[in-house]
């Protein structure tokens, strides 16, 4: 006999998410069905707009990778009306990016996923003592005596006595499939503590350059953050420092406490090797290191099948690979249900057919979700941390292929350990060492221009819109944090036509296609048995692994 | 020319009209073109100085608000003419327009003529009804909106102050500060486009009918010429 | 023995005095509509009963509220969320999900019936009965109607729950309306930007916390402690204002020595908030430190006051591209044409009936 449990909302995530998911009689989830419940219809509100404005709008979509949205939309804007920027803006923008990346990965660890791994009751029953000793063993971070865990333990004492759990309420404490000791929880929920209060300092290198966070500013032509050493009303050494220093700051607590943390708290789930789901992986590639966009450190290409040795080349102008289908979604298509448009081409038609409200089930057999399902050549593809890891792997980068190893090695576990959850978690903390080291090098080379004398962050010779083609497409792309996002614009008389995105949550999100193709979610949920189906814990931690964002997902 | 005979010499504009007239036709221009210009600033000052040598925005600012206070004075000052002065020309007299009647025979005698549509053209001592009903729109209606907007731009200097009290509600009533700004910056324009037809009118009825109009707001006298 | 943490602990502990913390009990029966005789009943209430509850829904949102408010220094977050409310319901940080996290906010709302905060970010769809957000298979509008029924109070974070903010520019595609056109029986406390400056946020509370009241509200239901004047009036470029000093664009010599933002769109002359004040990111910047113009992103429709980079907007129903100075000078251009015309006519008349005679009326 087969039962459907309901999870929604989907909590530690942004916006909404449904999962609906039918286990056979071993609490073994056999098929699983993922539902975005929001829409807001950007890609409406943008029309008629001035393009030099799109990047307000479409950094809205998201607060939490707040940037990348403003940063992908500058960039299309640019390509379509063939504006150039200075090489400073050029760094200061993937400053800005990476930043985001490092940031954001550090809180997806502790306070989106942790959770799943960690049981915050436990620690209560921690030795201190000993806690210390394992902290100590695992980093050389200084936070680690056993006075500070006594007095943290008896915080959370006196905050678990209370009565008043907070965000700790009504959760799966003492559930099964948590495996780690007492003290590794006390010390994952000291460093949930720190990440908390650290993350913060992170993104102050976006407000030295955009002015605030969440949503720094930007413009088409580079950015308004002047540069001038000699100025007391401009980017100067003051400045620069503030962001040296926190560049130092992160790469330390990436290595003494991320890291650590990610290999101890993984070595007691190596059993646990669910989710492995599609075995297709695509990045669109990002961080240019010349005006040419495909100059990025991080290479683009599709894998197919798991298959490292043969990587896919892309081409987001090509009319046949990326595509959007919504035969499973709320919306209809000029052409037919059925069609799949590439976004120069797409359009975006709300119609809601889902049940009416209130509902215990969706419709899970027709139409059930305001997302999108893109498709790469018709293949639905996973997108994110674990797939740029692999590409990067395949492609032979010696940071990566050693830092895998390295913690490969740590676990002792095999490269095939990569295709899953815990691949996907362990990814995400092993290019957060990556970006790390990024955001030191792209500081450098900020530094290296400004000493042989260039400030210039702005090109103003395509600011007036005067000057553009009277009729222009264009398309700009980044890897998010979550994954490869692009956006297609359409520029006719100065003002926006048609204006597409298609997001990293929508590929990994998006419910099936027009051929019954589930999404990424979908199908990694597939085969995971669970422990206690009322507390849909494995759920969780799948899902989590993928760091869903449903507001930049249906937007 | 024509011989013409001098027929009646008629004191139409009393002195308070008349000063209220060129005071307010003098602060409406400042007004407006300090506005204007405060909105968007043509020049920068001179690269290279220091910000305490130039006061160019906040002198414009004050001229604006000092005329505002003034233009605000003048036109409590015509109103008080209007209702309290017992003077037949600067009264509201017959002027009705919510009443239909109001539209009726010499309104649509003097839109014909203007309209060309008849050959005839009315002649009135004070003003005529379609001059009328254009200064209810563009100087009675125009003034109250660019003084009610425009004080309420003013008490956003301080908010919770003497003026916010008066007028803070305006924002809300129009959304925001924003709206508020668009709204005194379109209304402004009313005048300059009064202005053109205005002076137009004033001095084609000068030609037309020959009752020396355009003097009259100087000397007071409207006269009457005969061939 | 259990330590209770109760409200009055906490008063105490912030330095409150007893009487203001009578003063608090006392507004909390007031926004519940009960008789005075009532208020030692709360007072007991809330000397014996724990730290206060918040359940903090999202709508239509990006959670960037949620991020700001993370990022806030004085306190810390972790200070805020664990020792001063009792951060019981939030998507974005709650460990449990599903019915579990539900049944939460169930709870809350039958136990702290009038003593919780509902904070809500984001904002509701109208249109199509609510589809366009869903919450447990729930209409997103119909949940925030059920949790505000007891709530004491609401907070509405940021310019989507205060004013509406992008998903209400124009078209409007889903119908999202700002949360006090929905609830109308309630204080409501609204707290804009896009996103507020965290600080801002942490303080709307902890001013509850600790003056055991509602910070004083303006005409637009903002806190006058962070907006009560706009940006411009406390702008340290304000100098370069008052004497004309202007960026003409983002390369020019003006941007370098930091001069004002007016002619590139500013719109601090008509927005409130404290951006130029307590600054963003424990005072590290803000936008137009940065060089960049604000946005005006903490005011009413601020999204269709665009093209950003002009300081008045296109003027709506008159035509897209069109300014007002545009719709100004066009009228102006009108009249000028009209009266032109009308003087050939007029010419044309007096020359072909020059002798006639009309009498005059007493006007
Ligand atoms: C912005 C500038 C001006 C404004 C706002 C303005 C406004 C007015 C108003 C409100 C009246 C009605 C008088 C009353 O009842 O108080 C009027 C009448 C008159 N104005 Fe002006 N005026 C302006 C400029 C001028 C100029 C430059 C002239 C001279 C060429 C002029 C000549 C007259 C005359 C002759 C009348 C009497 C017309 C009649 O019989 O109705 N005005 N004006
Ligand atoms: C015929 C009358 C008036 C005209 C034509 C006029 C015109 C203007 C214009 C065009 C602006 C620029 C609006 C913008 O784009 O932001 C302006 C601003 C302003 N006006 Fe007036 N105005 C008039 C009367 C008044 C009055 C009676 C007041 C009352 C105090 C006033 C106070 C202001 C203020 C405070 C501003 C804002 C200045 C700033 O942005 O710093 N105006 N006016
Ligand atoms: N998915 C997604 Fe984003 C990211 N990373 C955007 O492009 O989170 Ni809001
Ligand atoms: S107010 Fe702005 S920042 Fe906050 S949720 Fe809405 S769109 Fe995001
Ligand atoms: S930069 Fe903006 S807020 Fe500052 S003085 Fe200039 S116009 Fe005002
Ligand atoms: S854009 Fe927003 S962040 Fe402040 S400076 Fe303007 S209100
Ligand atoms: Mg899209």
């Amino acid at each position: 006999m087969s039962k459907r449990i309901v999870v929604d909302p989907i909590t530690r995530i942004e916006g909404h998410l449904r999962i609906e998911a039918v286990l056979d009689e071993n609490n073994v989830i056999k098929d699983a069905y993922s539902s975005g419940t929001m829409w807001r219809g950007l890609e409406l509100i943008l029309k008629g707009r001035d393009p030099r404005d799109a990047w307000a709008f479409t950094q809205r979509i998201c607060g939490v990778c707040t940037t990348v949205h403003a940063l992908t939309s500058v960039r299309c804007v640019e390509d379509a009306i063939g504006a150039q920027i200075p090489p400073n803006a050029r760094i200061i923008r993937n400053l800005i990016d990476v930043t985001q990346h490092t940031q954001d990965h550090l809180v997806h660890f502790y306070h989106l996923h942790a959770l799943d791994w960690v049981d915050v009751v436990s620690a209560l029953s921690a030795d201190p003592k000993e806690t210390s000793r394992i902290a100590q063993s695992l980093s050389a971070w200084p936070k680690s005596s056993p006075g500070y865990f006594k007095e943290l333990q008896t915080r959370l004492t006196k905050f678990v006595e209370s009565g008043q759990l907070g965000i700790f309420s009504n959760a799966y404490w003492g559930h099964k499939a948590y495996k780690l000791p007492a003290e590794v929880n006390l010390i994952a929920v000291a460093h949930y503590l720190e990440a908390l209060d650290f993350q913060k300092e992170i993104v102050k290198i976006h407000a030295v350059f955009g002015g605030k966070n969440p949503h720094p500013n930007y413009t088409i032509g580079g950015m308004t953050c002047a540069i001038d050493p000699n100025s007391d009303n401009a980017i100067n050494i003051q400045q620069l420092n503030m962001v040296k220093k926190i560049i130092d700051d992160t790469a330390t607590f990436i290595d003494q406490v991320y890291i650590p943390d990610l290999i101890a708290i993984a070595g007691y789930y190596k059993g646990w090797l669910h989710g492995e789901g599609l075995g297709n992986y695509l990045s669109y590639g990002n961080f240019p290191q010349t005006a040419d966009p495909a100059s990025g450190l991080w290479p683009s290409g599709a894998i197919l099948g798991k298959d490292l040795a043969t990587i896919h080349e892309i081409d987001l102008a090509d009319m046949g690979q990326v595509q959007e289908e919504i035969a499973r979604s709320w919306y209809t298509y000029s052409k037919g249900d059925q069609a799949a448009l590439h976004p120069w081409e797409g359009e975006t038609n709300p119609k809601y057919v889902g049940p009416d409200l209130p509902y215990e089930y969706l419709d899970t057999d027709h139409k059930y979700s305001w997302l999108k399902a893109p498709r790469w050549k018709g293949n639905p593809m996973e997108v994110g941390p674990l797939a740029r890891v692999l590409l990067q792997y395949a492609k032979q980068e010696p940071m990566i292929v050693d830092t895998v190893n390295g913690v490969l090695g740590a676990l002792d576990v095999g490269p095939e350990a990569l295709f899953s959850t815990l691949g996907r978690t362990a990814a995400r903390g092993i290019e957060c060492k990556q970006t790390a080291g990024f955001m030191s090098k792209f500081y450098n080379q900020l530094i290296d221009n400004i000493k042989a004398g260039d400030y210039q962050v702005f090109n103003n010779d395509l600011w007036d819109p005067e000057r553009w083609p009277k009729e222009c497409k264009g398309f700009g792309y980044t890897e998010a944090p979550r994954g490869a996002l692009a956006h297609w614009i359409h520029i006719k008389d100065k003002k926006i036509l048609d204006y597409q995105i298609v997001v990293p949550s929508t590929w990994n999100a998006s419910p099936r296609d027009g051929k019954g193709q589930p999404g990424a979610y979908e199908a990694a949920l597939a085969n995971t048995p669970m422990e206690d189906p009322e507390q849909p814990l494995e759920v969780l931690r799948t899902i989590h692994s993928f760091d869903p964002c449903l507001a930049c997902a249906s937007h | 020319m024509a011989n013409v005979n001098l027929v009646k010499e008629r004191y139409i504009w009393r002195l308070p009209v008349r000063i209220y007239h060129w005071i307010n036709a003098i602060l409406v221009s400042i007004l407006f073109l300090t506005g204007l210009y405060f909105a968007s600033p043509l020049f920068s000052a001179p690269q290279g100085g220091e910000a305490t040598w130039y006061h160019g925005m906040a002198w414009l600012r004050y001229i604006h608000l000092s005329s505002a206070y003034l233009f605000f004075a003048n036109f409590i000052f015509r109103m008080y003419w209007a209702l309290f002065g017992g003077d037949k020309y600067a009264r509201f007299g017959g002027f009705k327009p919510w009443k239909f009647k109001w539209w009726g025979k010499p309104f649509k005698e003097q839109m014909a003529s203007y309209l060309f549509l008849t050959s005839k053209e009315p002649h009135y001592m004070g003003h005529n009804p379609v001059a009328a009903i254009m200064y209810f729109i563009f100087v009675l209606c125009g003034s109250i909106i660019m003084i009610i907007t425009g004080f309420a731009l003013y008490s956003e200097n301080n908010p919770g102050g003497f003026l916010a009290v008066l007028f803070g509600w305006v924002i809300p009533l129009v959304g925001s500060s924003y709206n508020l700004h668009s709204i005194h910056h379109l209304t402004a324009w009313l005048f300059p486009v009064f202005f053109i037809t205005h002076i137009y009118a004033v001095v084609r009825h000068d030609i037309v009918d020959r009752t020396s109009v355009t003097s009259s707001m100087i000397t007071g006298y409207k006269v009457e010429l005969e061939e | 023995m259990k330590k209770i943490e109760t409200f009055a602990g906490v008063f105490k502990a912030r330095g409150v005095e007893r009487r203001d913390f009578l003063k608090f009990c006392s507004l909390i029966s007031v926004s519940l509509g009960l008789a005075p005789a009532l208020v030692p009943r709360i007072v007991h209430a809330m000397e014996h009963k724990p730290r206060i509850p918040v359940l903090w829904l999202h709508g239509l949102e990006c959670t960037c509220c949620t991020e700001s408010f993370i990022r806030s220094s004085h306190p810390i977050a972790a200070d805020m969320i664990l020792n001063m409310i009792s951060l019981d319901y939030d998507d974005t940080l709650n460990a449990a999900a599903g019915h579990q996290f539900e049944e939460i906010r169930k709870q809350i709302m039958e136990e702290y019936k009038g003593k919780y905060i509902l904070a809500v970010e984001g904002n509701a769809p109208l249109k199509d009965n609510g589809v366009y957000c869903m919450v447990g298979g729930q209409s997103f509008t119909s949940m925030l109607k059920e949790t505000a029924e007891n709530a004491m109070a609401v907070i509405s974070w940021g310019s989507c729950a205060s004013f509406g903010c992008v998903q209400n520019a124009k078209p409007n595609p889903t119908g999202a309306v700002p949360i006090h056109k929905i609830i109308k029986n309630k204080p409501i406390v609204n707290v804009p930007g896009c996103p507020p400056i965290a600080e801002v946020m942490t303080g709307v509370i902890t001013h509850l916390l600790t003056f055991g009241k509602l910070p004083e509200l303006d005409r637009l239901n903002r806190p006058k402690a962070f907006y009560g004047t706009r940006i411009h009036d406390k702008c340290y470029r304000r100098p370069f204002f008052d004497a004309g000093m202007f960026v003409e664009n983002f390369d020019d010599e003006g941007t370098r020595k930091g001069w004002c933002l007016y002619k590139m769109g500013c719109k601090g002359p008509t927005t409130y908030n404290s951006c130029s004040t307590i600054m963003w990111n424990e005072g590290t910047s803000f936008p137009i430190k940065s060089g960049h113009p604000c946005i005006g992103c903490s005011e009413p429709g601020f999204w269709d006051n665009g093209p950003f980079y002009t300081r008045l907007a296109e003027v709506p129903f008159v035509a897209s591209d069109s300014g007002a100075d545009k719709v100004g000078m066009y009228a102006v251009g009108a009249a000028a044409a009209g009266m032109a015309v009308h003087a050939v006519g007029t010419a044309i008349k007096k020359a072909k009936n020059d002798s006639d005679s009309n009498p005059t009326q007493e006007g």
